[in-house]
């Protein structure tokens, strides 16, 4: 294969440090001692740091953790059924399902937002930790779906039926083949649809009330308001665990594979 | 048994997004006042609203630019970006890849905090200008359209880079060597043998970029300001200030109704120029 | 009453037929062949058998029971596929035991009934091997001893010699049709390769378009393959289209131009078909006259082009040392008389 030419080459360290700058810049003003904005260069000063500590991103945070915990969950559970259901049985509608099951990703986030909003003003679930969870379940069902369909439709049938006429009954094939030989498949999904769930901003901002405000939302509000280097110490603590978050998924999944089945943010 | 396995995902989406999604539909069709608040009814006046004022106008037409703008920067910079890390040996691909990708991990909110200090009056993209005389007094950056342009070009470019690289992943490089060996240039090889076989990827990338794009909310949010409102602002306006709720569903049911005209009309166009290339 | 019967088989997918009425009888302990290409519903058949697709219509019976209503696990059949099937994620010891496992047979039986089994297949040293870490052979070895250590009633192969180079293939036919001699268990192979049948089997079924259209021992098959298609697909032949003049019980009088032969096998109209397998053509004194038009050595034999008054023929001779016919020779083309077959479209 032919190798990139200067030119080639310029532009990728253009590009590469335009995807870089932002986060390399906001990691940097998380340092300074100043209370303003700004680069630190001769002192540098953990003070934003341990501001974080009392402040309110912390229960923000948590929640963030937690319904993103819950909502991977709830998606994983009941995507697996679902999976099974499309990838091993031919049935009328089966095309049908699939593409209803992939749906939120054509939906916009604002929509899902606006139409949760009025359906929980309407069922009284406002304020509800249980309907943002349920929200957040669709954004990332499609997600953890289509990696467990992956797993499911790149696994041979042949081991199931091989297991099933060994004389295990369906379910202990399931519990036995099935599940052990999907299982990275289902940590990726999990994992991904956690991301999902954790970054997730627009939907959110439209559901979250005082008592259920996620981190993003949180930061979204603050930044509107004002930007200081606190939110850029915040954020800093974000892209570390985003930084870890890839290390662990390279290792359980493979981040190549686990990114081509994403299609949307 | 297939449909008792799929019915609790299908009860979940049924219930927690086909509902409210035909609830809002409904909730368009209401009225509102300020003194009354929302009135049940059927009627159009949301909609002659959106549709007939010059202020809902300029929102969508804001939108829809500012998306168009950024799908045709990100394929600009992306796609020969996909190509330049394709060709590249093992580790450098991955770990090039990876470092495109990763910020897709990032939340939205600190990618675009981090435009916003760049591209601040004080900010480092000034301070740079300054002293390399190009401009004396500092550029304002934040609350253009340029600016929104920019780190929403930054928040959605992985996806393009992303799908034409799988795209391009498919290419055999013997075609390339074998164009090659055939006496074509180099630049002839990239033009009639590499970018038809990257195109469905660059074309299908484009539509999640605009998509994307014309739905965005927290970067034109930070970056844009109150300013250069978009529809996805607008709606959240609607929603949690004026408390108009029917004015801000007609406008999330016009913005998605153009949203999936126009990856219908796009899908259909693609799949017919491309069918050969989509079918190998 | 036979072992295994199939009666009526058939297996329609929309409207399309995979499996089109078959029949079968397998008698125990009996090798018996499914042959046919791609897509000549020889694996469906195999898979239906299995239970793991259901049948459109039809019986199946085991033993004399009906097992329309029983599931693949109650089946007590081992089945060992293409791609092996091997559980990636439990052991070798642990893939041969599963079986036994849930049949619910106590550990250290289950221990001595594992090392017993792969014995038989030749891997007692490999028990705690992952199957990722065998080769090719051994992994084939492997779910050959997970379909046995069960002792099913049936066993069935598909086509499971495919994924093995060539040399291997041919020690892994030998080896297992001497498991299965040594075990005798009733087995089906469905395979699309003849020499594998014909080497393998007791009984050899060709199918073709979801029937089976010729059963036998592979001797009988071969020799009187019946129609133009199995005749194609075992072995090669040539066929000579030819005017019906005489008839008596089991022979044909053929005429092809002015060439009369005695054909064995009843044409059913004025036209047939004359089938001459090119191994049993031999060069004589006496014979049709030809000419040698090319000569292509095989290492273990020769393969000539005779032009003949009959048409082109192919014939087969053993390379017996040094002596051949040079191209452009005359030669006279001999047979003997069981040698010319009749065929039916």
């Amino acid at each position: 294969m032919t190798r990139n030419g200067p030119l080639a080459l310029a532009f990728h360290a253009v590009f590469i440090a335009f995807i870089l700058a932002p986060l390399i810049v906001v990691c940097l003003v998380a340092f300074t001692p100043e209370s303003y904005l700004s680069v630190p260069t001769t002192r540098w000063s953990l003070r934003w740091f341990e501001a974080i500590w009392g402040s309110d991103f912390i229960p923000a945070f948590w929640t963030s953790v937690m319904v993103a915990c819950l909502a991977a969950s709830i998606a994983l559970l009941i995507s697996v059924p679902a999976a099974m259901a499309t990838a091993r049985y031919q049935f009328p509608g089966r095309e049908a399902l699939v593409a209803y099951f992939l749906s939120p990703l054509m939906v916009p986030h604002v929509v899902l937002g606006v139409a949760l909003l009025r359906f929980m003003a309407e069922v009284g679930l406002t304020a509800n930790l249980f309907g943002l969870v349920m929200g957040h379940v669709i954004i990332v069902l499609p997600f953890a779906l289509r990696l467990v369909l992956a797993a499911l439709t790149g696994m041979s049938r042949h081991c199931e039926w091989a297991a099933w006429s060994l004389g295990a009954p369906l379910h202990v094939v399931f519990r036995r083949i099935t599940l052990p030989m999907i299982l990275p498949g289902l940590a990726g999904g999990w994992l991904l649809a956690f991301i999902q769930s954790f970054d997730e901003l627009t939907m959110t901002v439209f559901i979250a009330s005082p008592g259920t405000t996620t981190l993003p939302v949180r930061m979204f509000l603050y930044i509107t308001d004002n930007i200081d280097p606190m939110v850029a110490s915040v954020s800093t603590a974000l892209i570390v665990l985003a930084i870890v978050m890839m290390a662990v998924m390279e290792r359980v999944y493979g981040l190549e594979r686990l990114l081509s089945g994403k299609g949307a943010s | 048994m297939p449909y008792l396995l799929s019915a609790p995902a299908t009860a979940v989406l049924t219930l927690f997004l086909a509902v409210p999604l035909v609830m809002v539909l409904l909730l368009s069709f209401n009225t509102f006042t300020m003194a009354t608040g929302i009135q049940p009814g059927y009627s159009l006046v949301n909609y002659i609203e959106v549709l007939g004022d010059e202020y809902f106008h300029t929102i969508f037409g804001r939108t829809f630019l500012l998306a168009a703008c950024v799908t045709a920067v990100s394929a600009l910079i992306g796609a020969p970006e996909a190509y330049i890390v394709h060709r590249m040996r093992a580790p450098w691909r991955s770990l090039f890849l990876l470092v495109i990708l990763g910020p897709l991990l990032v939340s939205v909110v600190v990618r675009t905090l981090g435009w916003a200090v760049l591209l601040g009056r004080n900010g480092m993209v000034n301070v740079v200008l300054k002293s390399l005389g190009i401009v004396e007094s500092p550029v304002e950056f934040m609350f253009t359209f340029t600016g929104m342009t920019v780190a929403l070009v930054h928040v959605l470019v992985p996806f393009l880079v992303l799908s034409v690289w799988t795209s391009l992943r498919r290419l055999d490089p013997a075609v390339e060597a074998a164009a090659i060996s055939l006496g074509a240039s180099q630049i002839t090889v990239l033009r009639r043998i590499v970018l038809p076989q990257a195109m469905p990827g660059i074309l299908s990338g484009c539509l999640i970029v605009f998509t994307l794009a014309a739905s965005a909310f927290a970067t034109p949010a930070i970056v844009g300001g109150r300013r250069l409102k978009v529809a996805s602002m607008a709606a959240y306006d609607e929603f949690l200030n004026s408390l108009n709720w029917p004015l801000g569903a007609a406008i999330v049911v016009v913005l998605l109704v153009a949203m999936v005209a126009i990856v219908m009309v796009s899908n259909r166009v693609v799949e017919r120029r491309f069918r050969q290339v989509f079918e190998g | 009453m036979a072992f295994l019967e199939l009666t009526g088989l058939v297996k329609r997918y929309g409207t399309t037929a995979a499996v089109d009425g078959v029949d079968l009888a397998v008698e125990r302990g009996e090798f018996l062949s499914l042959l046919g290409p791609s897509g000549c519903g020889k694996s469906t058949t195999l898979m239906m058998i299995a239970g793991f697709v259901d049948p459109t219509a039809g019986r199946i019976a085991i033993g004399g029971r009906d097992v329309a209503n029983i599931r693949p696990n109650n089946r007590n059949i081992g089945v060992v596929f293409q791609s092996f099937a091997l559980f990636p994620h439990m052991t070798v010891a642990e893939n041969v035991g599963f079986g036994l496992e849930m049949r619910g047979v106590a550990a250290e039986e289950r221990a001595r009934r594992i090392a017993d089994t792969l014995a038989l297949v030749r891997l007692a040293d490999f028990a705690q091997r992952y199957p990722k870490q065998l080769s090719g052979g051994q992994q084939q070895r492997v779910a050959l001893a997970r379909a046995l250590v069960v002792q099913p009633d049936l066993l069935l192969l598909d086509e499971p010699m495919s994924s093995l180079d060539a040399k291997l293939r041919e020690e892994m036919r030998v080896e297992i049709r001497d498991i299965q001699r040594r075990v005798a268990i009733t087995t089906i192979l469905v395979t699309h390769d003849q020499s594998e049948a014909l080497l393998m089997a007791d009984r050899v079924a060709v199918m073709d378009r979801g029937r089976i259209v010729r059963i036998g021992r592979p001797y009988e098959v071969y020799e009187d393959p019946g129609s133009r298609f199995v005749c194609n697909f075992l072995g090669r032949t040539n066929l000579i289209p030819a005017a019906v003049i005489g008839r008596s019980p089991g022979r044909s009088r053929l005429r092809i131009g002015a060439v009369e032969i005695d054909a064995l096998g009843d044409a059913p109209s004025e036209r047939a078909t004359l089938s001459l397998r090119p191994e049993r053509l031999a060069f004589a004194e006496e014979g049709l006259p030809g000419k040698v038009e090319s000569c292509l050595f095989m290492g273990g034999q020769w393969l000539y082009r005779v032009g003949t008054a009959i048409g082109e023929l192919l014939v087969i001779r053993p390379n017996e040392g040094g002596k051949h016919v040079p191209e452009g020779g005359q030669v006279r083309v001999s047979w003997d008389a069981d040698a010319p077959r009749v065929v039916h479209e």
